[in-house]
C-alpha cells in the first residue's frame, strides 16, 4: 500500500494574513494507524501512543531496521578518493507525481524514507557508494520560504521531519529513517547527513540562547536568507570561548547520527562556525566512530565574507579542524574560460594537501543543490564532460546531485506562484530558478536524458575497474602541454601509478571543436588509443605521433586512454602527487 | 561544563594523532590559520616601484575589461586610472598648446597638486586626527590573498578587522574607551572601528569635493611663484640656444629643391633665356623664403633686380648688332633701318629685338646660312623665329648661364631666412609680439610693476577701500596720493626705491637688447651676398644706411620701441613726481616763462596738458594728447610742453632724492641719472624732432608703409605699448587690481579652506563616539558580567 497524499484544500483553522488565507500544515492521512510524534507532552499520552505503536500489526512495512554486516568506512573512502556521492532531497526522492503536475497534490505520492529505498538500486547501479541526504528535520513554519519550508530551516535539530514518515508504516519516522539507512548499507552505500548551519525562525524563538544578535538586539540573519537565523558559536569571541549550549546541541546531533547509523556529516556553510568548534565536534564524533566522515561546504579562501553576517570562508581551516573533504570550486568549472585554469586549480588543491594532514580531498562539486542545473551550461555534452572530469581528476570524490543522471533542468512551472495548499506561513511557491526545489513538496528530480546516466555509469565503472582504480584514485597528476590550441580549451593530463598511465583529453568548449598537439614524452607512434569512455556527441579525431598526439576534439568530448609510458614521471614534466593517507 | 571537560578529554585522547606540524594552541585545539591577506604599513606616499606595479596591474585590468572579464574591483581601479589618465591627457594637451614654459609647467603642477590634494586631504585632515584620537586608521591598506591592494574599510560589509593585530585592537579599544572587562570586547571594538571608519569615509566624501580643488588652487598659487623665475630663466636660455641653432640642413634641403626646380626649367628649354615669366616664377621662389622670415616685401625688389639683370646684361646696341649681323650686312644698309630704334633709350629690349627680327629677315645670305638649300621654301614666320632665337642666344643671358649664381644666392638668402626665423622667436620671446604678447620683458615688467605699486605703499598703508579705489582707476585718488607723496618727507625714500626698481628693470632690458650685437649680423651678411651678385635693390631694402624703411631698421626699431615703452611706465612716475615738485616749488612757472620767449603762453593750459599726458597717455598717443583732447595746443605750445616734459637738464627732483640715499654708490647714482636722461632723449626722439616738423603719424608709422604686411605686426607699437608702456593711471590701476584680486581670492579661498578645515576637524571629533546603541550594548554587557 502506498502512502498516497490526501491534502485538504483549507485546513481546520485558516490563518488570516491580510487578504491571504494560508493553510495550516497538511495532516496525516486518516488511514494512518496511529499518530506519532505529534508534539504530545503528556507522559500518559505518550505512553498510550507507544503502546499503540507496539500494538499495530507489522503489515505493509517496506523495510525494517535489521542489523546487517556493515562497517562504516566513509572517512577512508574520502581519504582514498573512493567516495562517489549522490546528493538527494528526501522530500522528493521517492515521490511520485502521478497527476502530472509538478507540485504534489492529492493522488500524488510524497517522498518518505520508505519509498526512497526504491531509488537505491538505481544509484548503486550508477556506481554511487555514498548518499548526501539534505536535512531531514522538522521544518520551521514561520517566515518560511515556500509552501513546505526550506529543508535548511530546521525547527528542531534532534528530530526527524514527520513529513517524511510513511503513514502506512507503524514505525515512527526515526525508525523508518534507520531502516532507510540500513537499506543503504546493505547496498554498500554510505549515508552522509546534511547538518544545517542555521536555525528556523521557530527555533530562534524557542532557543534564543543559541542565537546570534546584533548590538541593537535583532537576530542575525545571513544575507539573502530571511527564513533562517544565525547561531552564535561564541560565548566570548575575544577569548575564543565557544557557546556551550550550541556545542551541546551539536554533540547531541552527532550522537543522534551515530545512533541512527549515519556514516558522516556534510556540514552546511561550515564557515558559520569557527575552527575551534569543528575541532571539538569532529573529534567528539571520531571518539565514537573513528570512521565518521565530515564534508565541509567550503569553497575557497576569502579574506572577508562577501555575505552579510556570515564569516569568511577558509577551506584550509576547515580541513585542519578535522573535515575530511571540502566542496571546492568545481561549481565554477563552466566559468573557467581556459583549460589551464582547470589545471591550475588542481595544482592548487594538491599543493594545499601537502600543508594538511594526509588524506584530505575535495568533492566534484560541479553541480550541487546550490547551483543551477549544469544542463544549462551546455546540455548533455557538457554534463558528460563533467562526468569524465569527475572520474579522472585527482584528489577528487565524484559528486552528483539527484537529477544529474537524467539531465533535469530543475525548472518548475509553479515557480513563485501562489498556492493555497501550504504547510508554512507562506503561500508562495518559492524556488531558486533552475535549482532543485528545497522549499515545496514537488516532483522527483528526473530529467529527459537517461543517456547521461549511461555515460556517468560508464565513467564510474572505469573508475572502479580494478585495472584503473588505483591510477585514478591514487595516481600522480601530470599536466600535459598542449600546442597549437590558441584558445586554450583542451584539457590534457596524465594519471600515473605503478608504471601504468592513463591519458585524459577533453575539449572544454561545448560549442566548437578544438584542435591541438598534446605533448606526451615517451609516447610511441605505434601507441594505439582505445577510448575507455563511451562515445557521445561529435566525433573526435586523434593521430598518434612520436611523443605527441594530434587531436581534433568534438564539442565537449572527454576521452580516457591507457598509454604505455612507464617512465613518464621521469620525463621532465611537472608531477603532482596528492598527500594521500598511508 | 561537562561538555568542556568532555572536549578536553577528547582532545587529550587525540593528541597523538594531532602531533603534526599544524597550528594548535596549548590545549591542543586547532586554531584558525594565519590570514593570507596582509596589512600594509602606513605611509604618506607610495614608492615608485609600487606605482609602476599598480600601473602594470591597471594595464592588465584594461585588457580584461575590454574582453568583458573584469570584476568589480578591477573596474573600480580603472575608474581611478581613468581619472589619472584623463587628467594627464588634458594636462598634456594644454602643455602642447601653451606657448609659455611656465604655463606648460603649471598644467602639470595643477594636475599634481590636484591629485596630491585628493590624496593629502583625507590623510591630513581626517586620517591623522582620527588615528591619533581613536587609533582607527580608516585609510589602512592591505594586500588581499589575490595580491590586490585595497582599503581595509572600503566596504563596510566586507571589512577584514580580523587582520588587525592584537595590540592594535587593544589600542583602538583603549583610545575609544571600551571597558576592558567587557564581554566580547574584541567584537565590540571591531564594530566601533568599522563604524568610525564608515563615518570618516562619509566625511571624506562630503568634504573632498570642495577641499581638493581649493587646496589645489592655493598650492598652485604658491608653486607658481617659485616656478616663475626658474621658468623665465630657462625660457630665456632656451630661446638663446634656438637663435643660434644650426640651419645648414634646412638650407641645403631648400637649395636642393630650388636647384631641381631650375634644372627642370632648363630641361624643358635648354636655351631658354631669362624671360618675364622666369622672373616672376623665380622671384616667387625667392619670395617664399623671404615671406617665411617676415621679409616678404623684399620679393618685389628681388624681381626688380632680376629684371635689371635681364635688361642690363642684354643691352642691344650698335656693337651688338654688328657682332651678330655684321657679315650679313656688309654695306650697313640694314643697320641703318634699325639704327634709330637701337640707339633710342625709349625702346625696350623686346621692341629692339622685334625691329631687328623684321629687318634682318630680309637678308638672303642670313636665310641661306640658317636654312641652306631649303632657304627658298622657308616661310616668313619660320625665318623670323630663327632670327629671334639667334638674337636671344647672343643677347639675353640664358637660364643655364646664370643657374649657378642663382642657386648660390638662393642658398645665402635661405640661410638668412632660416636664421631670421630663429632670431624672430628669440626676440619675440624677449620683447613680445603682437600675437604672442607674453614675453620675458613683459613678465618682468609685470613683476617689477607689482614691486613698484608696493613701493607706492598701496598695500601696507592703504586700506582695502583705498586699494579698491586704485584698482578702479580713480584718477583723482591716484593723483592725490602722488601729490601727497611729493609733499611728504618720504619722497626721497620712495623715489630711491623706485629708482632701484627701475635700475634693476633696465638691467633686464639691456639683457634683452639684441640690436647692438650678434644676431642681427645676418642682415649685413645677406646684404654682402646680394651686392656681390648685383642684387642691389634687394640689398638696399634689406639693410642700408641710406634707406630708413629697411627690414633691418624696422626690426631694430620694433625692439627699441618695446624697450622704451617698457621703461616708460616706470620713468613716467619719476617724471610726474618731478613735474608736481616743480609746480610746488614754482620752478615750472619760471621755466614756461623762459620757454615762451616773449610769446603769450597760457601756463595753466601747458600744465594741464602735461599732467594729462603724464597721466593718461601711452607713448604712442602723446601727440594726439597734445593736439587734441583734452587741451588743444598750438604748435608753439606743443614745443613748450615737450620741453617741460623731456628737458634732459630738468632732473632736479631726482638729483635731490638720489643725493639723500646712502645705499647707492656714486657710480650707481650717476648711472641712474644718465639712464633717466637717456630715456627722456629717446622718448623725444621717438616722438619726432619737434624743432623741425612734428610727426603726427605715430600710429601708422610711415617708416613701415611700404613694407609687407607680414612684418607690420612688429611695428604695431600701440598694442605692445599697451602691454608694457601703459599710461600711469592704467599702470597703477592694473597693478593695484592684481594686488586686490590676489588679496581677495587668496582671502576667499583661504576662507573656504579655513572653513572646511574647521568643519572637518570638528566633525572628526564626533567620529567614533559612542552612540545610543553602543552605550546600551556596553551597559547590557556589563550587567551580564555582574549577574
Amino acid at each position: 500500500m502506498s502512502n498516497i497524499l490526501n491534502f485538504q484544500p483549507i485546513m481546520n483553522t485558516p490563518i488570516s494574513r491580510g487578504n491571504t488565507v494560508i493553510a495550516v500544515p497538511p495532516q496525516k492521512s486518516n488511514n494512518a494507524p496511529v499518530r506519532k510524534e505529534q508534539g504530545s507532552t503528556n507522559i500518559l499520552e505518550r505512553y498510550l501512543h507507544n503502546q499503540g505503536v507496539m500494538a499495530v500489526p507489522q503489515v505493509n512495512v517496506v523495510s525494517k531496521a535489521q542489523p546487517i554486516n556493515y562497517k562504516n568506512n566513509l572517512r577512508t573512502k574520502f581519504q582514498n578518493n573512493e567516495a562517489t556521492i549522490m546528493g538527494v532531497i528526501m522530500r522528493n526522492l521517492g515521490a511520485k507525481n502521478n497527476q502530472g503536475n509538478q507540485l504534489l497534490r492529492e493522488g500524488d505520492i510524497k517522498g518518505t524514507f520508505n519509498n526512497a529505498i526504491e531509488r537505491l538500486d538505481e544509484f548503486k547501479n550508477l556506481g554511487i557508494n555514498t548518499l548526501h541526504i539534505l536535512p531531514i528535520h522538522p521544518v520551521g513554519k514561520q517566515n518560511a520560504f515556500g509552501t513546505a519550508g526550506s529543508v535548511y530551516a530546521p525547527s528542531d535539530f534532534l528530530k526527524i521531519d514527520p513529513e517524511l514518515d510513511d503513514p502506512n508504516d507503524p514505525r515512527n519516522v526515526k525508525e523508518e529513517f534507520r531502516g532507510f539507512i540500513n537499506e543503504c548499507h546493505k547496498r554498500g552505500i554510505s549515508v552522509m547527513l546534511d547538518l544545517p548551519s542555521c536555525a528556523s525562525y521557530d527555533l530562534y524563538n524557542k532557543r534564543p540562547e543559541l542565537m546570534a544578535f546584533e548590538k541593537d538586539g535583532t537576530p542575525r540573519t545571513p544575507g539573502g536568507w530571511n527564513d533562517i537565523r544565525m547561531f552564535d558559536p561564541w560565548k566570548d569571541e575575544s577569548k575564543r570561548e565557544l557557546n556551550p549550549d550550541l556545542l551541546k546541541m551539536h554533540k547531541d546531533y552527532v550522537d543522534m547520527c551515530i545512533d541512527l547509523g549515519i556514516d558522516g556529516i556534510r556540514s552546511d556553510v561550515s564557515r558559520a562556525k569557527p575552527t575551534e568548534f569543528w575541532d571539538i565536534l569532529i573529534k567528539y564524533s571520531r571518539e565514537k566512530d573513528p570512521e565518521f566522515a565530515w564534508l565541509a561546504e567550503s569553497y575557497t579562501y576569502e579574506d572577508a565574507s562577501p555575505q552579510l553576517n556570515m564569516n569568511y570562508d577558509r577551506p584550509e581551516d576547515a580541513l585542519n579542524a578535522g573535515f575530511d573533504s571540502y566542496y571546492g570550486q568545481y561549481h565554477i568549472f563552466h566559468e573557467w574560460d581556459k583549460a589551464s585554469q582547470v589545471i591550475d586549480y588542481v595544482r592548487e588543491n594538491i599543493q594545499m594537501s601537502h600543508r594538511l594532514k594526509p588524506g584530505k580531498s575535495v568533492i566534484g562539486s560541479f553541480g550541487t543543490h546550490d547551483d543551477i542545473s549544469i544542463m544549462n551550461h551546455g546540455g548533455v555534452d557538457y554534463v558528460n564532460l563533467v562526468s569524465g572530469m569527475q572520474a579522472t581528476l585527482p584528489m577528487l570524490n565524484p559528486y552528483y546531485f539527484d537529477g544529474y543522471q537524467s539531465g533535469d533542468y530543475y525548472n518548475y512551472d509553479f515557480e513563485n506562484t501562489k498556492d493555497k495548499y501550504t504547510s508554512t506561513d507562506s503561500d508562495e511557491c518559492f524556488v531558486h530558478k533552475s535549482k532543485p526545489d528545497i522549499f515545496n513538496f514537488s516532483r522527483p528530480l528526473i530529467g529527459e536524458h537517461p543517456e547521461i546516466g549511461d555515460f556517468m555509469k560508464n565513467t564510474l565503472n572505469v573508475r572502479s575497474n580494478p585495472q584503473y582504480h588505483d591510477i585514478l584514485t591514487k595516481g600522480s597528476f601530470i599536466p600535459l602541454k598542449v600546442d597549437k590550441n590558441k584558445e586554450d580549451k583542451i584539457i590534457a593530463f596524465a594519471r600515473h601509478y605503478n608504471g601504468k598511465t592513463l591519458l585524459v583529453v577533453a575539449n572544454k568548449d561545448v560549442n566548437s571543436t578544438q584542435s591541438g598537439v598534446i605533448n606526451i614524452p615517451e609516447l610511441k607512434s605505434t601507441q594505439r588509443l582505445n577510448n575507455l569512455f563511451k562515445t557521445y556527441g561529435d566525433e573526435s579525431v586523434l593521430q598518434v605521433r612520436e611523443n605527441a598526439v594530434n587531436v581534433e576534439l568534438g564539442k565537449g568530448r572527454v576521452h580516457l586512454f591507457e598509454i604505455d609510458t612507464p617512465n613518464i614521471e621521469h620525463s621532465g614534466l611537472e608531477v603532482l602527487r596528492q598527500n594521500m593517507a598511508a | 561544563m561537562t561538555n568542556l571537560l568532555n572536549s578536553i578529554t577528547a582532545n587529550q585522547n587525540l593528541k597523538a594523532e594531532n602531533k603534526t606540524s599544524f597550528t594548535f594552541d596549548s590545549n591542543g585545539k586547532v586554531k584558525p590559520l594565519q590570514d593570507k591577506a596582509k596589512l600594509l604599513p602606513p605611509k604618506v606616499f607610495g614608492s615608485p616601484i609600487e606605482c609602476v606595479k599598480d600601473l602594470k596591474t591597471d594595464v592588465f585590468n584594461i585588457k580584461k575589461a575590454l574582453k568583458g572579464q573584469a570584476n568589480d574591483y578591477e573596474i573600480g581601479r580603472l575608474n581611478d586610472l581613468g581619472l589619472k589618465a584623463g587628467s594627464v591627457g588634458i594636462a598634456s594637451y594644454l602643455y602642447v598648446k601653451n606657448p609659455l614654459r611656465l604655463n606648460k609647467k603649471m598644467e602639470f603642477v595643477g594636475l599634481t597638486t590636484f591629485l596630491g590634494s585628493m590624496m593629502l586631504w583625507p590623510k591630513v585632515m581626517i586620517q591623522a586626527p582620527l588615528k591619533a584620537r581613536t587609533g582607527v586608521d580608516f585609510r589602512q591598506e592591505y594586500i588581499d590573498s589575490q595580491g590586490r591592494k585595497k582599503y581595509l574599510y572600503q566596504d563596510p560589509q566586507y571589512v577584514l578587522t580580523d587582520l588587525l593585530p592584537r595590540e592594535e585592537l587593544d589600542k583602538i579599544g583603549n583610545k575609544m574607551d571600551v571597558d576592558e572587562n567587557l564581554s566580547d570586547r574584541d567584537n565590540f571594538i571591531k564594530q566601533r572601528a568599522r563604524k568610525a571608519a564608515l563615518q570618516a569615509n562619509t566625511l571624506w566624501m562630503a568634504t573632498a569635493g570642495f577641499a581638493a580643488p581649493v587646496m589645489s588652487a592655493l598650492s598652485c598659487n604658491f608653486v607658481e611663484r617659485i616656478l616663475k623665475t626658474s621658468s623665465e630663466n630657462a625660457e630665456f636660455k632656451k630661446t638663446e640656444a634656438d637663435a643660434y641653432k644650426p640651419v645648414g640642413e634646412n638650407v641645403e634641403a631648400k637649395t636642393k629643391a630650388f636647384d631641381k626646380f631650375l634644372g627642370e626649367l632648363i630641361k624643358k628649354e635648354p636655351n631658354a633665356v631669362l624671360s618675364t615669366d622666369h622672373i616672376k616664377t623665380i622671384g616667387d621662389k625667392f619670395g617664399e623664403i623671404f615671406t617665411s622670415s617676415n621679409s616678404g616685401y623684399l620679393t618685389d625688389f628681388f624681381k626688380k633686380d632680376l629684371q635689371i639683370l635681364a635688361d642690363s646684361s642684354n643691352e642691344i646696341n650698335e656693337e651688338f648688332v654688328k657682332k651678330v649681323f655684321g657679315e650679313y650686312d656688309e654695306d650697313g644698309k640694314l643697320y641703318k633701318k634699325v639704327h634709330k630704334t637701337i640707339e633710342s633709350p625709349k625702346y625696350s629690349a623686346e621692341k629692339k629685338i622685334e625691329k631687328l627680327v623684321k629687318t634682318y629677315s630680309q637678308s638672303n645670305k642670313l636665310k641661306e646660312e640658317l636654312f641652306g638649300k631649303n632657304a627658298s621654301e622657308v616661310k616668313e614666320h619660320e625665318m623670323e623665329k630663327s632670327i629671334r632665337n639667334k638674337i636671344l642666344i647672343n643677347a639675353t643671358p640664358t637660364l643655364k648661364s646664370i643657374k649657378t649664381s642663382l642657386v648660390n644666392l638662393y642658398r645665402s638668402l635661405a640661410e638668412y631666412s632660416e636664421k631670421k626665423t630663429n632670431i624672430d622667436g628669440f626676440i619675440f620671446a624677449r620683447m613680445g609680439q603682437q600675437n604672442k604678447p607674453n614675453s620675458y620683458i613683459a613678465s618682468k615688467w609685470e613683476c617689477f610693476g607689482e614691486k613698484f605699486v608696493d613701493a607706492l605703499n598701496f598695500d601696507s598703508t592703504f586700506s582695502t577701500t583705498e586699494l579698491k579705489k586704485a584698482k578702479n582707476g580713480d584718477e583723482k585718488f591716484i593723483k592725490d596720493k602722488i601729490k601727497q607723496l611729493v609733499k611728504s618727507d618720504k619722497l626721497a625714500d620712495s623715489v630711491n626705491t623706485f629708482m632701484k626698481i627701475i635700475d634693476d628693470f633696465n638691467q633686464v632690458v639691456k639683457k634683452c637688447d639684441v640690436t647692438t650685437n650678434g644676431p642681427l649680423d645676418i642682415f649685413k651678411n645677406a646684404r654682402e651676398v646680394l651686392v656681390a651678385n648685383k642684387f642691389n635693390e634687394t640689398a638696399e631694402h634689406l639693410i642700408s644706411d641710406k634707406n630708413v624703411g629697411t627690414v633691418y631698421n624696422v626690426y631694430k626699431k620694433g625692439v627699441e620701441d618695446s624697450a622704451l615703452s617698457a621703461k616708460a611706465s616706470f620713468y613716467r612716475v619719476i617724471q610726474y613726481l618731478g613735474f608736481e615738485k616743480s609746480i610746488e616749488d614754482g620752478s615750472l612757472d619760471k621755466k614756461i616763462e623762459n620757454l615762451s620767449q616773449g610769446n603769450n603762453i597760457d601756463k595753466a593750459k601747458i600744465k594741464k596738458a602735461c599732467e594729462e599726458i603724464l597721466f593718461n597717455s601711452t607713448t604712442v598717443n602723446y601727440i594726439e594728447r597734445f593736439k587734441n583732447k583734452p587741451v588743444n595746443l598750438t604748435d608753439k605750445e606743443v614745443k613748450v610742453a615737450m620741453e617741460v616734459l623731456f628737458d634732459t637738464n630738468d632732473t632736479k627732483m631726482l638729483e635731490e632724492c638720489l643725493s639723500k640715499d646712502k645705499e647707492f654708490t656714486p657710480e650707481e647714482k650717476q648711472r641712474m641719472l644718465e639712464d633717466y636722461k637717456a630715456h627722456k632723449t629717446e622718448t623725444r626722439k621717438y616722438l619726432g624732432n619737434y624743432d623741425n616738423e612734428m610727426r603726427t603719424d605715430f600710429k601708422t608709422r610711415t617708416v613701415a608703409d611700404d613694407l609687407d604686411k607680414s612684418i607690420q605686426h612688429s611695428m604695431d607699437g600701440e598694442k605692445k605699448n599697451n602691454l608694457t608702456g601703459k599710461k600711469l593711471t592704467d599702470f597703477i590701476k592694473e597693478a593695484a587690481n592684481k594686488k586686490y584680486n590676489s588679496k581677495k581670492w587668496l582671502l576667499f579661498f583661504s576662507g573656504i579652506m579655513a572653513g572646511l578645515t574647521t568643519f572637518t576637524l570638528t566633525a572628526g571629533l564626533f567620529i567614533g563616539r559612542k552612540g545610543k546603541i553602543e552605550k546600551q550594548a556596553e551597559k547590557e554587557s556589563k550587567m551580564s558580567i555582574a549577574a
